[in-house]
C-alpha cells in the first residue's frame, strides 16, 4: 500500500511539524485561500442551505415563503407526471450519450496516439467541438441542421429518402439530436484518454509483440486494463455533466422541452418551475432530489469500480 | 447556472439599492408638481419599442422637469424572471410592464397597487372602451391596465391570395368556408404549403374564440374548467378533419414553429395565415415582403355570437412597495391620455385605449389595418370581454401545458381522441386542486 507518493507525504508532514516559522507559513496559506473560502461559503454553501430550507416551503418568489413540510417532495413523487417524464428523458440521455461519447473519445484517442506527425494540430481540432458544443450558437445551429429544411435532410433527399421528418420536431427523434450533440463534445474525455495512453509503458507492448500478440489482443489485454482508472474518471465526470445538461435542450426546444416533453431535461423542468411558474420552493426540492440522484449514481460507480478498475500501484 | 444566477441576483440587488437610495430624496412624490425624483419603468419587448419609451420619457420630463425616468429594459424571455426577482428583493421599478398572463399572478401575491382610488383622480379612464378597465379587476380591485386594446384575429398573406385569384375572407366567414378555402389554397400552391397553420394546441389562442361561439369560457369565475369533454373532443376532431383534408399541416411542421413571430408557419413559408393576437400584425409585417391583412377567426353561424372579444395586450401595473406612487400614476395618465405621450407609443402596444387618442393619431398601413380591426371587434362583432383574473386562474400555466400535451399527443397520433381528452381532464382537475 505504501507507494512513493505516500512516503513523500510522510516526509513533508514531518518537516512541516519541525520547521520553525511553519505556523506563519500556514497563516499565509490560509490568507491566500480566503477568497476561495469566501466564495464557497457565500456563493455555494450558503445558497445551497437556503435552497434546502426553501424546498420545505411554498416560496413563490413574489411573496414570503410558508413552511409546508415535505409537501413538495410528496407531490413530486406521487402526483407530478412531468417530474417522472423529465427524469426518464434525462436518464435516457445520460445512459445513451455518456457511453457513446466515451467510446467515441477512446477510439479517436487511440487513433491519435500513434506518433502521428502534427498530433497537436489534430488534438486541437478534435478538442474544438468540446469548447463550442455547450454554447448557445451551436445549439441554434443544431436547430437549423436538424430542422425540416436543414442540411441533414438536404443530404437525405439527395440520396433518395422521400420526405424525411424534421428531426427536432418529432418527439421520437428530438432527444437523439441532443444525444448526438453530446457525443460530438468528445474532446475533453479524449484529451484525458490521450494522457492516459501516454502513461502505458511501451515495454509492455514490445514484450507482448515478441510473444506474438497482435494489435487487437494488445488493446484488450494491455491498453484497456491499464486505462481503466482513466475510463473511470471520465465516466464520473461525464455522468455528472450529462445529468446537469441544460443549454442544448433549452435552445433547441425553444425553452419548452418539447415536442411533447421529449427533450424536457430534469434541469430544464427545474428551470421552468422556478423561473416561469415561480414555484421556487418546488424547484428547490427538485434540485435537491437531483443532488441525491447524482450522488447515488456516483456512489454506485465507485462501488462497482472495485470490480473492474485496476490501479497500477505496485501490487502486480 | 446557479452561480451565474446568484451573481446576477446580487448585482440586481446592489443596483436596485443604489437606485432606491438615489431617489430617496424625492420620496412621497407629488404628481410631478412639487417634489421630484426618479421613476423607474420596466418594459419588455424589442429595441424599437424601447426607443419609443425613451421618447415618451423625454416628453414627460419636458413637462415635469423635476422627474427623471429610467428604463429597465429586457427582451421577452428574460423579462419576467428578472422582474419577479426584483419584486422578491423589494426593489422593483415603480411602473411594471406585465405580460397578459402575469398580471393576475402578480396581483394575487399582492405585488401590485390597487388603482381604484386613482381612477378618475389622477388617472383618467373615461375615454376608454366601455368595460375595459374592469378587465384588470383581480379580487375586486383594479390592479392592472392595458396599454392597448387587442383581440384574436387571423392575418393572411394577401399577395399570395391574389396570385391565386382568391380574396381575404370577409370577417364572419364560417368554419365550413374556412375548411374549403384552406384546402383550396393547399391544392393550388402544392408542395409543403397549407391554407392554414394549426395552433389548436394553444389554449389562449383561437380555441377560446371557438369555445365562446359555443357560449363557454375556458375557465369559470371560480377557476374551474368552463368546458367539458365533448367540447375538447369536437375541437380535436375539427382539426383532425382540417389536417385530413389537407387544409392544415401535419404535426411535425406545426411542432417546428416556436413561440416567436419569425418561426411562425406564415413567415417560414408553410402556411398562408397566422392566427394569433391581432396586435402581432405590425411585427409580422416587418418580417415579410408580402402584404398581410387581418380578418376574424372563422365563426359558427349557429353559435352564440362571434366568439371574438376585446382584451388587453401589453399590461402595466404599479409596484406595491414603490415610493412615488402618485408620480407613477401621473406618468401613466400621460402615457394613456396625453397626445404627447400616447401619440409616441401609437399602436406599438395595442390599439390606444383612449378612443379619442386612438382616432386622432396617424398610423402606418399595417397599424391602420389593426386599428380598424379592433374597432370592428369593439363596436360591432365583439362578445362580452372576460376579466383577466378569469382568463388566467392560479392553475393557468399547468392547464395550458396539459392542454398542449393533450392536443399534440393526439396530433402526433400517439393517443386516440378519448385518451387525450380523458387524460387532460384528469390532470387539469388535479392541477386545479393543487393550485387551491
Amino acid at each position: 500500500m505504501t507507494g512513493p507518493a505516500q512516503a513523500g507525504r510522510e516526509v513533508s508532514r514531518r518537516r512541516s511539524r519541525s520547521a520553525p516559522g511553519a505556523r506563519s507559513e500556514n497563516r499565509w496559506g490560509y490568507l491566500f485561500l480566503t477568497p476561495w473560502f469566501i466564495g464557497i461559503v457565500f456563493l455555494t454553501a450558503g445558497p445551497m442551505l437556503v435552497s434546502l430550507y426553501y424546498s420545505f416551503t411554498d416560496f413563490a418568489l413574489l411573496s414570503e415563503p410558508n413552511w409546508i413540510g415535505t409537501d413538495n417532495y410528496v407531490r413530486m413523487f406521487t402526483e407530478d407526471h412531468r417530474f417522472w417524464g423529465s427524469l426518464g428523458v434525462t436518464l435516457r440521455y445520460v445512459l445513451i450519450a455518456v457511453p457513446l461519447q466515451l467510446i467515441f473519445a477512446l477510439v479517436v484517442a487511440v487513433a491519435l496516439n500513434r506518433g502521428l506527425r502534427g498530433l497537436s494540430v489534430y488534438r486541437a481540432m478534435y478538442y474544438l467541438p468540446s469548447l463550442l458544443a455547450g454554447s448557445v450558437a451551436i445549439a441554434v445551429l443544431w436547430r437549423q441542421v436538424f430542422g425540416r429544411e436543414g442540411i441533414v435532410n438536404v443530404v437525405l433527399r439527395f440520396v433518395g429518402v422521400v420526405d424525411p421528418p424534421s428531426w427536432i420536431a418529432e418527439p421520437d427523434y428530438a432527444l437523439y439530436t441532443l444525444i448526438l450533440l453530446r457525443v460530438w463534445e468528445f474532446g475533453s474525455p479524449m484529451v484525458i484518454f490521450l494522457a492516459g495512453l501516454r502513461q502505458i509503458p511501451a515495454e509492455l507492448y514490445e514484450a507482448s509483440a515478441i510473444d506474438g500478440a497482435g494489435k487487437i489482443p494488445q488493446f484488450f489485454r494491455i491498453t484497456l486494463p491499464l486505462l481503466t482508472p482513466v475510463i473511470f474518471l471520465n465516466i464520473i465526470l461525464q455522468l455528472i455533466g450529462a445529468f446537469q445538461a441544460f443549454n442544448s435542450a433549452y435552445i433547441i426546444s425553444d425553452g419548452t422541452g418539447g415536442p411533447l416533453d421529449s427533450t424536457l431535461f430534469y434541469t430544464l423542468y427545474l428551470y421552468l418551475e422556478a423561473f416561469t411558474n415561480f414555484r421556487m420552493g418546488y424547484a428547490s426540492a427538485l434540485a435537491w432530489v437531483l443532488v441525491v440522484i447524482i450522488g447515488v449514481f456516483t456512489a454506485l460507480n465507485f462501488l462497482a469500480s472495485k470490480y473492474w478498475v485496476h490501479y497500477d500501484d505496485g501490487d502486480r | 447556472m446557479d452561480r451565474r444566477k446568484f451573481l446576477t441576483l446580487s448585482a440586481l440587488t446592489v443596483g436596485g439599492i443604489a437606485a432606491v437610495s438615489a431617489c430617496g430624496s424625492g420620496s412621497g412624490g407629488g404628481g410631478g408638481e412639487s417634489a421630484g425624483g426618479e421613476l423607474r419603468v420596466a418594459q419588455f419587448g424589442s429595441a424599437h419599442r424601447m426607443g419609443l419609451f425613451e421618447q415618451v420619457f423625454e416628453a414627460y420630463t419636458a413637462k415635469n422637469p423635476d422627474w427623471s425616468l429610467t428604463l429597465d429594459a429586457a427582451s421577452n424571455d428574460a423579462y419576467l424572471d428578472k422582474l419577479a426577482t426584483q419584486v422578491s428583493g423589494g426593489n422593483a421599478p415603480a411602473v411594471m410592464g406585465l405580460f397578459h398572463s402575469a398580471v393576475a399572478q402578480f396581483a394575487r401575491q399582492n405585488a401590485l397597487v390597487e388603482l381604484d382610488e386613482y381612477l378618475g383622480n389622477g388617472l383618467d379612464t373615461s375615454k376608454f372602451t366601455e368595460g375595459l378597465v374592469d378587465l384588470g379587476r383581480v379580487d375586486g380591485t383594479v390592479q392592472g391596465l392595458s396599454f392597448g386594446d387587442n383581440a384574436h384575429g387571423s392575418m393572411y398573406d394577401v399577395d399570395l391570395l391574389e396570385s391565386l385569384g382568391m380574396q381575404l375572407p370577409e370577417p364572419g366567414y364560417t368554419w365550413e368556408e374556412f375548411l374549403t378555402f384552406s384546402a383550396d389554397i393547399t391544392r393550388a400552391v402544392g408542395g409543403d404549403f397549407y391554407g392554414t397553420e394549426d395552433r389548436s394546441s394553444q389554449l389562449d389562442q383561437i380555441f377560446k374564440v371557438w369555445l365562446l361561439q359555443r357560449g363557454k369560457y375556458a375557465f369559470t369565475e371560480t377557476g374551474d374548467l368552463g368546458f367539458d369533454k365533448s367540447d375538447l373532443t369536437d375541437w380535436l376532431e375539427l382539426w383532425q378533419m382540417l389536417r385530413d383534408e389537407g387544409a392544415a399541416p401535419p404535426a411535425d411542421i406545426t411542432a417546428e414553429a416556436g413561440g416567436t413571430f419569425d418561426s411562425s408557419a406564415l413567415i417560414r413559408g408553410y402556411a398562408a395565415n397566422h392566427q394569433t393576437y391581432a396586435n402581432a400584425l405590425a411585427s409580422m409585417q416587418a418580417l415579410t415582403e408580402s402584404r398581410l391583412q387581418l380578418t376574424t377567426i372563422p365563426v359558427n353561424p349557429a353559435g352564440s355570437g362571434s366568439g371574438h372579444f376585446v382584451r388587453g395586450s401589453n399590461w402595466v401595473g404599479l409596484y406595491a412597495r414603490a415610493e412615488n406612487i402618485d408620480a407613477a400614476v401621473d406618468f401613466l395618465d400621460f402615457a394613456f391620455n396625453d397626445l404627447d405621450g400616447a401619440g409616441i407609443l401609437g399602436a406599438e402596444l395595442g390599439a390606444p385605449p383612449n378612443r379619442e387618442v386612438r382616432d386622432s393619431l396617424e398610423y402606418t398601413e399595417a397599424e391602420q389595418n389593426f386599428i380598424d380591426y379592433i374597432n370592428l371587434i369593439s363596436d360591432e362583432l365583439g362578445d362580452t370581454a372576460i376579466p383577466l383574473a378569469q382568463e388566467f386562474p392560479p392553475s393557468w400555466s399547468d392547464i395550458n401545458t396539459e392542454f398542449s400535451t393533450a392536443v399534440e399527443d393526439f396530433r402526433f397520433g400517439r393517443t386516440s381522441v378519448s385518451e387525450s381528452v380523458d387524460r387532460f381532464f384528469e390532470r387539469a382537475e388535479s392541477a386545479i386542486q393543487a393550485a387551491r
